[in-house]
């Protein structure tokens, strides 16, 4: 059982403020797999979106009294994974207003070719 | 041996920048675990999850992830094989590790490729813990603030 090429993992993160315990466990779940070497991006979608706002990141957690969700992605980050965040047609970003840690503002339309290409894809 | 209180048994080989150590078993693969210093730096490990039998692992490539307090890791080998078993018990006693890191609380069996070109790139005795000791310099390591303990888990 060769590994010869690092298997491809699409992570949507379409939770946002409104369940915020379901907020850390796709970053928690990126680390593990880019641990395992995998390839892995987080793409933000939907409310998962508000998730790459600073002052959200910093303050939003999953349970009372743990880690805030910046943490979260500091971790998958550092693993290896890769964060993008959708464009939203119409809605005004300002990119002093969203987390360091950001890789990319995509398109909907780089977002359906990661789907099709990516071994594997999972919506969290 | 030991080092800022941490063990380091005499017989094994040290792969210092992997904090791993490995022993040569009579059936010629490796057993391999986590030093006393990888266990330092990682405080309670929750958890231990090796690759699949059989899986053919690449130099420097991971062999697993270990879980800790609020973060996790990859644990990467410093030689090429075919992984052929992992610590069943470490998935019910995930604190063997902390315990007992350089017995029952091994991680993984390696049938290596290589071995004697691998052997020699392997450190031990007073070589290791020199390794070791500069590896702590440069990671500013404090045992009194690591919390260097025996963890139970039961």
């Amino acid at each position: 059982m060769a590994e010869t090429t690092a298997q491809r993992v699409l992570i949507l993160v379409s939770s946002g403020p409104s369940t915020p315990a379901r907020c850390a466990a796709p970053f928690h779940i990126a680390t593990l797999l880019a641990c395992m070497d995998a390839e892995v991006v987080l793409y933000l979608t939907g409310e998962g979106t508000q998730l790459a706002r600073r002052e959200v990141a910093e303050t939003l957690r999953a349970v009372d009294g743990g880690e805030p969700l910046l943490h979260f992605i500091g971790q998958a980050k550092q693993a290896g994974a890769r964060l993008l965040m959708c464009r939203q047609p119409g809605v005004t970003v300002d990119p002093q207003a969203l987390i360091a840690e950001l890789d990319e503002i995509s398109s909907g339309g780089e977002l359906a070719q990661m789907i099709l290409e990516y071994d594997k894809v999972l919506s969290l | 041996m030991t080092l800022q209180g941490l063990e380091f048994p005499a017989e094994l080989l040290y792969a210092p920048a992997y904090n791993l150590w490995l022993r040569e078993d009579a059936d010629g693969c490796l057993t391999l675990g986590l030093t006393a210093y990888g266990c330092a730096l990682y405080g309670q490990i929750f958890a231990f999850t090796g690759k699949r039998i059989g899986t053919r692992i690449e130099r420097d490539r991971s062999f697993g992830v270990v879980e800790f307090a609020k973060a996790a890791a990859s644990a990467r080998s410093p030689l090429a094989g075919e992984l052929v078993a992992s610590n069943e018990t470490l998935l019910a006693r995930p604190g063997l590790i902390n315990q007992d890191c350089y017995g029952a609380g091994w991680l993984v069996r390696l049938r290596p490729y290589d071995w004697p070109a691998v052997r020699g790139e392997l450190l031990q005795g007073e070589a290791a813990l020199a390794a070791f000791a500069e590896q702590m310099r440069l990671d500013g390591f404090d045992p009194q603030d690591n919390g260097v303990q025996v963890l139970r888990d039961d």
